[in-house]
């Protein structure tokens, strides 16, 4: 401690102080035009030398022309890569995600994993952190590509979506997202190697309009609140119109900010347009969460629909009071009506990871109907598993039987569709109501 | 003796401020350090409060050794200064500031009648005690800095440099306070450039030359001094 | 816009504030006492809202009990902290910055690493809420508000009158003064850091029942914490309570005329703005 060093100290602590201003201000400003960002994130990052890229494993010759019941052949290891946040805003579901796409790979390698051109293979789920930021999504996925995974699972948010595809699809990579906001450069005839294995944002739109309808007569009026993740201005033009169709009125839709300190101010301008129910298109759990009890303070006892988020995450944000009358396409996981799988699915969380979420048979889903098209293209060549995965007749998923959609609504036939779960937050239990058939031209 | 600084030596850096120096005040003395600017009469009061390191040497107050004391038990030990540059709390009032003087003690009802006493001293600062530090003149804020070293009630006071900035009149004024404090029995080691003013108030003085003493003695004994005369006393 | 929207805001610009100022208020002690820029400082508070969570949920405690003992728990991390990071490295801001962020990187990984997939909020200090002219009020949030107020009440009250407070100020304004003044420096350093850490603690805890618990939610938290101080001033204790009111205001109501992220934007703008006409804060010491 000597004399002088502290003025020295206090200037140094304000230049730094300074210094933070200013990156605050660029960083917001990005954060502000960040979709128009995103799509130009062409550049990937160098790959990293010191990743010893083993040999990829779909360049392996076929092993054995012979049948695997007469000499069965040493199994070789497919990569498939995960790209999940991991860290950041959205680990937390993101995590869960990530178990559930363990808990895929645990399962099929106890079955054997797969066959291909004779040749056995056991499934290696290898995952690296997106961070929640379309920069590290890029980076995760020209990672998972050093690591030699020419089948990638993931991500989920748009931004890290688009992110993700600038690097995967040049690259030749197959990749399944998890998610899907109708931005067309998440997914659509630019993609040709994104494929979609689950329900996605205006597929839940129909089906709660129809329930809407049938239980709830007298709602007639509708207010939309959903992340402004760049993708509202596209779909909510199409929500807007199977609204009207459907005889509703659209009042208003807020877009909210995910890193906001508080939803209040969304929450409280969505209800000042007294609306009979609410849509919460898109979003993680702890927000839409956040929104619920907001909504039920703030004196809303109408019906909120909350696409497919998992109802337990939200009730446990939420809290008990407010748990109620909130509608989502997401399983309740102790109904004797889940599929055998869901339930096999459960039990294996259970077994691996102490616990059981809905959010595991997301992520579970989409390396089941992954490894089905390699198996039924018989090829890793991604661009052969792409076209023969278009034209299967049928795809099974945990929820039930699939068939692949989307031509019309996406330009591309790369959706798997199925019968959705619909289920039912009622004073903070979740309860199930039934598989909602989905149409998805 | 009361303080005795026993050769010293301290560097910044490679650079050496002080160079061997000794220094003792006796009980209830009062001592000046004289010497140009920059000759390290600063830098030894620092290392008397312990804020400076020493390269070598020692320096003990009473029985005891403090130059590798904490500033604070330097305090606590009776020994205080008013530093180079006042150091007040500028955004504190007169009042408090008086009263961080007194940090150390407990009594309430003494530091009260010290505060009085004090305002004795200086009138104007009773009329500013609620105004903040940092809004008084120099001159003010030097009777502050004395005032609050004053409540403080120390063994031995060092001044650094009282008369620097304040008008011809006021440097006067420094003269019956200072040996107001002396007379309470409270020893001065008095750092002064102004040579007159501290002849006139010190029992013995040093005299610094980058780094070195020069000369040593008592009053008398600087005044007849032809170096001092020439230097510092106008011929 | 309807007047009882904005009534609802203003109550709501009330809550955030007192948070906030909840937050930067130990972020500003640290700074101005010891030149310390503590990044970890909402770290702090991201675990405050695990601890406090724990407490209640897998220890069953009443929740006020648990919010007492996560304060206490994390003031003597804040000890803890004082005592082996910044005084060893004392007046080498490099030095603490790198330990800081090393602090932020050990916290967020290990929080991560133990409940990272767990998506989870502390359950409600007072659940329900009640409606006068038309602005809904939730318990919570009055809850939260009065529980903010009422520790600032008491550290204010603590840093003004009593002795130690003012010994804390003038440690700040001058450090060598104090120093000279015998005051130990290093028990008010003590002091301010457990002060801090104990505040965060509580804003991440009731922060953590409003609205949720994240292992990343110090980052944004932290960068709030860091817009009060600048729009306080380096140094202005008082002035965080300005800063944060403002900032809580900006937050409650540019969401009313901006959408998403622009808010954000907008309120740095809206603080560089500020620092254009007073570079040192709006009550800041030092330019
Ligand atoms: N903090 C410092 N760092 C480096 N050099 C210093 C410092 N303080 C003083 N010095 C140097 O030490 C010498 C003595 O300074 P000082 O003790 O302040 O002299 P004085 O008080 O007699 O004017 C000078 O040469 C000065 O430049
Ligand atoms: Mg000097």
């Amino acid at each position: 401690m000597t004399k002088g060093g502290y003025e020295v100290r206090k200037s140094t602590a304000v230049a730094v102080l300074f210094a933070l201003v200013v990156m605050l201000a660029l960083g917001a400003l990005a954060a502000g035009c960040g979709e128009e960002k995103v799509t130009t994130t062409t550049a990937a990052p160098a790959p990293t030398s010191e990743t010893t890229a083993a040999p990829p494993a779909t360049e392996a010759p076929p092993a054995t022309e012979a049948p695997p019941t007469t000499t069965p052949a040493e199994p070789k290891e497919l990569r498939i890569g995960a790209a999940v946040s991991l860290t950041g805003l959205f680990s937390a579901s993101e995590q869960l995600v990530w178990e559930g796409e363990q808990i895929f790979e645990s399962w099929i390698n106890t079955k054997g994993g797969i066959t291909v051109d004779g040749q056995q293979y056991l499934i290696k789920i290898i995952a690296e952190d997106c961070q929640s930021t379309a920069e590290g999504s890029s980076t995760a996925a020209t990672k998972l590509i050093d690591a030699g995974c020419n089948f990638q699972v993931g991500p989920i948010v748009p931004f890290t979506v688009i992110a993700s595809g600038t690097v995967t699809e040049p690259a030749g990579v197959l990749r399944v997202v998890l998610y899907n906001c109708h931005t067309p450069d998440e997914y659509g005839p630019d993609t040709p190697l994104t494929f979609i294995a689950n329900d996605v944002t205006t597929d839940f739109i129909q089906p709660d309009l129809d329930y809407l309808k049938a239980n709830y007569p007298d709602v007639k009026k509708l207010t939309v609140l959903t992340p402004d993740d760049g993708a509202p201005p596209i779909f909510m033009p199409m929500v807007k119109e199977m609204m009207v169709d459907s005889g509703f009125e659209l009042l208003n839709y807020f877009e909210y900010d995910m890193a906001a300190p508080d939803f209040t101010p969304y929450v409280t301008q969505a209800l000042a347009t007294k609306p009979d129910a609410m849509f919460f298109i898109n979003g993680w759990p702890i927000f839409m969460g956040n929104m619920l009890k907001i909504a039920r303070q703030n004196g809303f006892t109408g019906p909120i629909f909350g696409s497919h988020e998992d109802p337990y995450d939200i009730a446990e944000i939420a809290g008990p009071e407010a748990s109620t009358d909130f509608y989502t396409h997401n399983i309740q996981m102790d109904s004797p009506k889940m599929t055998p799988l869901i339930q096999e699915i459960l039990a294996l969380g259970q077994d691996m990871f102490g616990k059981q979420s809905p959010t595991y048979v997301w992520g579970f889903n989409s390396c089941y109907c992954l490894v089905q098209a390699i198996e039924h293209a018989q090829s890793l060549d991604p661009k052969v598993v792409a076209e023969a995965w278009e034209n299967m007749p049928s795809i099974d998923t945990v929820y039930g039987p699939g068939v692949m959609g989307g031509l019309k609504s996406y330009g591309i036939k790369h959706n798997v569709s199925y019968a959705t779960p619909f289920s039912m937050l009622k004073d903070g239990k979740v309860e199930f109501i039934d598989f909602l058939p989905v149409e998805l031209p | 003796m009361q303080l005795d600084i026993r050769d010293i030596r301290i560097h910044y850096g490679k650079a050496i401020a002080v160079d061997g120096v000794s220094i003792r005040v006796g009980a209830g003395e009062v001592v000046a350090i004289v010497g140009a600017n920059g000759s390290g009469k600063s830098t030894i009061l620092e290392a008397i409060s312990g804020l400076t390191p020493l390269s070598s040497g020692e320096i003990w107050f009473g029985e005891e050794r403090i130059d590798r004391l904490p500033a604070y038990e330097i305090v606590r030990r009776g020994l205080m200064q008013v530093p180079e540059g006042r150091r007040l709390f500028p955004y504190l009032s007169v009042w408090t500031n008086m009263q961080m003087g007194a940090s150390l003690r407990k009594d309430k009802a003494g530091i009260r009648k010290d505060m009085e006493e004090v305002f004795e001293h200086f009138p104007i600062l009773r009329e500013r005690r609620n105004q903040k530090a940092g809004s008084l003149s120099g001159g003010e804020q030097q009777m502050l800095a004395i005032a609050r070293a004053m409540v403080g009630r120390p063994k031995l006071l060092c001044l650094d440099e009282p008369s620097l900035g304040l008008a011809p009149i006021m440097v006067n004024g420094l003269v019956p306070v200072i040996k107001d404090i002396n007379e309470q029995g409270v020893g001065v080691l008095l750092v002064e450039q102004n040579v007159p003013l501290a002849l006139k108030v010190a029992d013995r003085a040093y005299a610094l030359q980058v780094g070195k003493v020069i000369l040593e003695g008592d009053a008398e004994t600087f005044r007849c001094n032809d170096v001092v005369r020439k230097a510092y006393l106008g011929g | 816009m309807s007047g009882s929207l904005l009534a609802q805001s203003a109550v709501n610009a009330l809550v955030l504030s007192s948070l906030y100022i909840l937050m930067a208020l130990g972020f500003a002690l640290l700074l101005s006492i010891m030149g310390v820029v503590n990044f970890a400082h909402a770290v702090i508070y991201m675990v405050g809202g695990y601890v406090c969570y724990e407490l209640i949920v897998t220890a069953g405690l009443n929740n006020w009990v648990a919010l007492a003992i996560t304060a206490l728990g994390l003031g003597l991390f804040g000890l803890f902290l004082e005592r082996f990071g910044f005084r060893p490295f004392f007046g080498n801001t490099n030095r603490i910055i790198v330990l800081t962020l090393a602090v932020i990187v050990i916290l967020e990984s290990l929080v991560n690493v133990l409940v990272g997939s767990e998506v989870r909020a502390i359950p409600s200090f007072w659940s329900g809420s009640f409606q006068i002219k038309g602005v809904w009020i939730a318990h919570e949030r009055i809850i939260a508000f009065v529980a903010a107020a009422v520790l600032l009440i008491a550290v204010f009250t603590f840093i003004r009158r009593s002795r130690t407070g003012q010994q804390m100020l003038a440690t700040s304004q001058d450090f060598v003064g104090a120093t000279l003044q015998g005051i130990n420096i290093y028990r008010i350093t003590a002091i301010a850091a457990f002060i801090a850490c104990a505040l965060a603690a509580v804003a991440g805890g009731l922060m953590g029942s409003l609205m949720f618990l994240n292992p990343f939610a110090g980052d944004q938290m932290l960068v709030r914490a860091i817009q009060v101080v600048i729009l306080a001033g380096i140094g202005s204790i008082g002035g965080v309570l300005v800063g944060g009111l403002i900032l809580g205001v900006l937050n409650a109501f540019l969401p009313l005329w901006l959408e998403g992220s622009a808010v954000d934007a907008v309120g740095v703008a809206v603080i560089i703005v500020i620092m254009l006409f007073r570079p040192q804060g709006l009550f800041g010491h030092e330019a």
